[in-house]
């Protein structure tokens, strides 16, 4: 609703679809400049579905959406694939895939903006197997709104309000590359594929974090409309690594091929940014495949016969960009890691222990044992392993939603936080599913959204109205994982990053996340069965959800509580 | 370590609270057996009054939501009257509460 507004970052934009990689519910949100054209274009959204019998891109301009061949960009790389449309049709925004996705990656996502990617759930090989290489829009239609003039003199208050905030100038500065180092010393970071620790194994973090990382900006970079501007162009002219032109590695990035590989060799980070990008791959995941695949390598699980000659070390960079490319290409070892560390743990013997994925996707560089909530809602929602998922991980580590009363929670205490988690949770989904960022979720105040949303919608909106159209997403995203045979309280657990068995050394020495309590006490406030997960028949109603109650009432003998 | 002398500990900080002091690594000079109240005690006197509390939030500079001592988590001020060694190494970790 909100993407094309005046509203604080209107900008984001969804895929969405069942997972090739989790098998339930799949979603990937991004930011750049492809979200508002579609809107000018004039669609809210594109449903899909078949799969073309050759190559295609979809066109969309002013209203009118056409298949158009692709057979001449099959192949090419998801940014130079931009680069193309862009000459060809002048003023226009692309969501496109890689070669990534071509090969059907699992670790694949949709680009736009030459190198912004909705990187999570598999998306992109949705696109792939559809042979679908792009959607392309064009446009100019302004977005109706009840009262564009009190949304526009809304954004001008609230950007008032931000731009005397110094967290927020803090945070254009840097963006999320601020606290690689501090992240891997104080336990928040995976370290050495899970089962390290910062400062006695990567205590070299800080060359590859904060001002080093910020160095090699050459140009500041901002999504459509966003006053934020967190984003930046990066390069470098390493010899062995040159990157002529990437975004910034995100703080994700950085940690899961820096910290989680003991690599400190900041230049193949953003050669790893650029070749992720223009494969289209999502850099949480293969950063994490990668880890699995050095630490089966170190534990003899896998050899150089298994590895196509490549010797495999922690923090060494040149065998680590070998083997991301082989990745890219689906060449050799690479075929084994392509589809992500749960389906490359299948494929080797012995290395289930190693495999650091929750219900197949691999969890962002936040570990559970650092911020429990962040664990529980990894294992508990629909969509496996993400950090975007808001819960009480926002307070566990310091922070407020703006506007919005919370109370103060100890990080280690397990009871009483459902009620929090679920409201956060709700105020998440509903104004993300509105198209706004997170970064801006957690630094403007809350009644942006309730006042912008009224005067775009002319719907009156309050912080209960958002709660409960909350509650309506996640009712939704968790019916169908369930019908589709997924059940996030059966989602496999790894042990390394639960605390089970509790490691022995660094800040998150001793600690065990107590995942039960937290979930059940998480699915009790939502009005869920505590022990399933299942949506309760009269919350269903309560939400004018009835439609789904029967789908519930299919699943709920399937789905049996760990 | 002979009579009189005083135990070295190093303070590493980051983010906004780096920021405000100019440094990334802070040396308290303490007498032996103090323990990490008297720390921060000495780097409110020595360097800024706002290391006598140091509020888990990040809309603070000198917000800290993790204290790694020698690598190891500890909590302040349940641990206050913790001993301090000669050569002890205080890593503050800001807040990260805004997501990243």
């Amino acid at each position: 609703m909100l993407v094309g507004s005046p509203a604080i970052t209107p900008n984001r934009w969804t895929v969405v679809g069942k997972s090739p990689l989790t098998g339930g519910w799949g979603d990937a949100n991004c930011g750049g400049y492809w979200g508002p054209m579609l809107k000018a274009a004039g669609y809210d959204g594109v449903f899909l579905k078949g799969i073309a019998d050759r190559p295609v891109y979809l066109f969309i301009e002013d209203g009118t959406a056409e298949l158009r061949d692709a057979g001449d960009l099959w192949g090419v790389d998801a940014l130079d694939t931009e680069l193309q449309l862009r000459e060809r049709y002048p003023k226009s925004q692309s969501a496109v895939i890689g070669t990534g996705a071509e090969k059907l990656s699992l670790m694949s996502g949709v680009v736009n903006d030459e190198g912004r990617i909705a990187a999570r759930s598999g998306m992109g090989a949705v696109m792939g197997a559809k042979k679908l290489k792009a959607i392309v829009c064009r446009g100019t239609a302004a977005l109706p709104m009840h009262d564009a003039a009190r949304a526009n003199e809304i954004r001008k208050r609230y950007i008032r309000e931000m731009a005397g905030n110094p967290k927020v100038k803090y945070f254009t500065k840097y963006g999320t590359i601020n606290h690689t180092a501090s992240s891997a010393f104080g336990g928040d970071s995976p370290v050495r594929n899970w089962a390290g620790s910062g400062l006695e194994d990567f205590p070299s973090a800080e060359a590859i974090s904060d001002d080093n990382m910020l160095a090699h900006e050459y140009k500041k970079y901002a999504c459509w409309k966003c006053n934020i501007a967190c984003g930046g162009h990066y390069r470098t002219d390493d010899a062995q690594f040159p990157v002529g032109k990437t975004h910034k590695p995100e703080y994700e990035t950085s940690a899961l091929w820096g910290n989680n590989l003991l690599n400190d060799n900041i230049h193949s980070i953003m050669k790893a940014n650029d070749l992720c990008n223009r494969y289209g791959l999502d850099t949480i995941s293969v950063g994490s495949v990668i880890g699995f695949a050095i630490d089966c390598f170190e534990q003899s699980l896998i050899t150089r016969r298994d590895t196509d000659g490549i010797e495999l070390k922690w923090g060494d960079a040149a065998s680590i960009m070998a083997l991301a490319d082989k990745i890219g290409k689906r060449e050799g070892i690479g075929d084994v890691l392509a589809d992500g560390v749960m389906r490359a743990s299948q494929k080797i013997a012995g290395s289930e222990a190693l495999a650091v994925h929750i219900g197949g996707q691999e969890p962002p560089a936040h570990d559970p044992r650092y911020a429990p909530s962040w664990g529980m809602i990894y294992a508990a929602d629909a969509t496996p392993g993400r950090h975007t998922q808001m819960a009480a991980w926002v307070q566990e580590n310091g922070g407020t939603i703006p506007g919005i009363d919370t109370p103060s929670v100890e990080k280690y205490t397990y009871t009483g936080k459902g009620g929090l988690n679920a409201h956060i949770n709700n105020l998440g989904q509903a104004v993300f599913s509105a198209g706004v960022c997170m970064f801006a979720f957690t630094r403007v105040s809350f009644s942006e959204w309730t006042e912008t949303i009224e005067a775009v919608s002319g719907v009156p909106t309050s912080v209960e109205s958002l709660d409960e159209i909350g509650q309506r997403v996640a009712a939704i995203r968790q019916a169908f994982s369930l019908r589709e045979g997924i059940s996030p309280v059966n989602y496999h657990i790894p042990g390394r990053a639960y605390g089970d068995p509790p490691i022995e050394k660094g800040p998150l020495a001793g600690v065990v996340v107590d995942l039960d309590t937290l979930r059940r006490e998480f699915y009790e406030a939502r009005g869920w069965d505590p022990g399933s997960g299942v949506p309760n028949t009269e919350t269903l109603e309560r939400l004018g959800l009835g439609d789904i109650v029967a789908d519930m009432e299919v699943v709920k003998p399937a789905v049996a509580a760990p | 370590m002979p009579a009189g002398a005083t135990y070295r500990v190093i303070v590493h900080v980051y983010d906004r609270m780096r920021d405000s002091l100019g440094t990334g690594t802070l040396v308290a000079e303490l007498p032996p057996g103090a323990d990490l109240g008297k720390l921060f005690a000495e780097l409110a006197a020595r360097y800024d009054p706002r290391f006598a509390a140091l509020p888990n939030d990040e809309n603070s500079p000198f917000g800290v939501n993790a204290l790694v001592l020698n690598g190891r988590r500890v909590s302040m001020p349940r641990e206050a009257a913790l001993q301090l060694s000669d050569g002890d190494e205080l890593h503050l970790i800001p807040p990260i509460g805004g997501g990243a």
